[in-house]
């Protein structure tokens, strides 16, 4: 081999050594993301008083007007609602129940349901003078 | 190969689905106001029928009705009129309102007060008496021997 050619050889080396790196390649890991979600659900509108307007010995029942109440609940979570079975004043017996037994949460979206009322027909009720009112407290349960 | 392993175990419980174990409640008090407007009713008596032979003795009779009150409520019985000559015997009589069919040579009583309500009811009676010794007459006069009893509460 003659001094040219090894010349030649040693050129071609070298720039093959000191060529620029433009071949690039990727790495890749996945990870998770964790979402715990509480649900629950809130009554945003206390019930409205829920109001009886008897005359002893009514030949019919008499149900109650008021009670609306406004909640919400988690997206899709389901509920039930509760109330007592009903209370006596003033010697007159009422029953309570619910709009609805229960929903499935709308999220943001407000429902809307009331407590209901109902008073049997011919009753007396307990009162000396031309009428008489009475209150009793109960509570509404939202269960989920 | 620890890593490994936890890397592994956080792998499977993003797969999980949700949990649905999420139980609570959520409560808020109402109240139930009642007005009550006291009454009363009453059913409406019977025909009172006396049977009375002329210049004979004395006759009675009875009849009844229930009056039901609010529970507590104070009343009144009250008869339109008390002392009546009948229009067609001529025979003068006198009702009473009673608490018992317990019959006597009462004066006229046109008004029994202060009675209590029960939701039961309670029975009353008009006792009517035609004294002993009277003619009567057999010509016929007005008809006047519908009555009319009264609870005021």
């Amino acid at each position: 081999m003659n001094r040219f050619v090894q010349l030649a050889i040693c050129s071609l080396i070298v720039m093959g050594a000191t060529a620029p790196a433009h071949a690039a390649g990727t790495a890749t890991s996945n990870f998770n993301v964790t979402a715990n979600l509480t649900s629950k659900c809130e009554i945003t509108a206390a019930p409205a008083p829920v109001v009886f307007s008897y005359t002893s010995f009514e030949t019919a029942a008499v149900p109650a007007t008021g009670g609306g109440f406004t909640m919400r609940c988690t997206n899709l979570l389901p509920y039930t609602l509760s109330v007592p079975a009903g209370g006596t004043l003033i010697g007159l017996a009422y029953t309570l129940g619910t709009s609805a037994a229960g929903g499935t949460g709308a999220g943001l979206t407000a429902a809307t349901h009331s407590v209901t009322g109902s008073m049997a027909a011919n009753q007396s009720g307990d009162c000396a003078a031309g009428s008489c009112t009475a209150t009793a407290t109960h509570t509404l349960t939202v269960t989920y | 190969m620890k890593r490994i392993a936890l890397a592994s175990a956080l792998a499977a419980c993003a797969l999980l689905p949700l949990s649905a174990n999420a139980a609570g409640s959520a409560a808020d008090s109402f109240n139930v106001n009642i007005a009550l407007t006291t009454a009363c009713t009453l059913t409406t008596p019977g025909a009172l029928a006396m049977t009375y032979t002329a210049f004979g003795a004395a006759a009675m009779g009875f009849t009844s009705f229930d009056v039901k009150c609010s529970e507590g409520l104070g009343f009144g019985l009250g008869l339109d009129a008390a002392t009546v000559t009948d229009g067609a015997t001529g025979l003068p009589y006198t009702l009473a309102l009673k608490a018992a069919n317990v019959g006597d040579a009462s004066v006229a009583a046109g008004t029994l007060n202060g009675q209590t309500g029960t939701a039961a009811g309670t029975t009353y009676y008009v006792q009517g008496y035609i004294a002993a010794g009277q003619a009567g007459t057999t010509t016929p006069g007005v008809l006047n021997n519908s009555r009319t009893v009264t609870v005021s509460y």
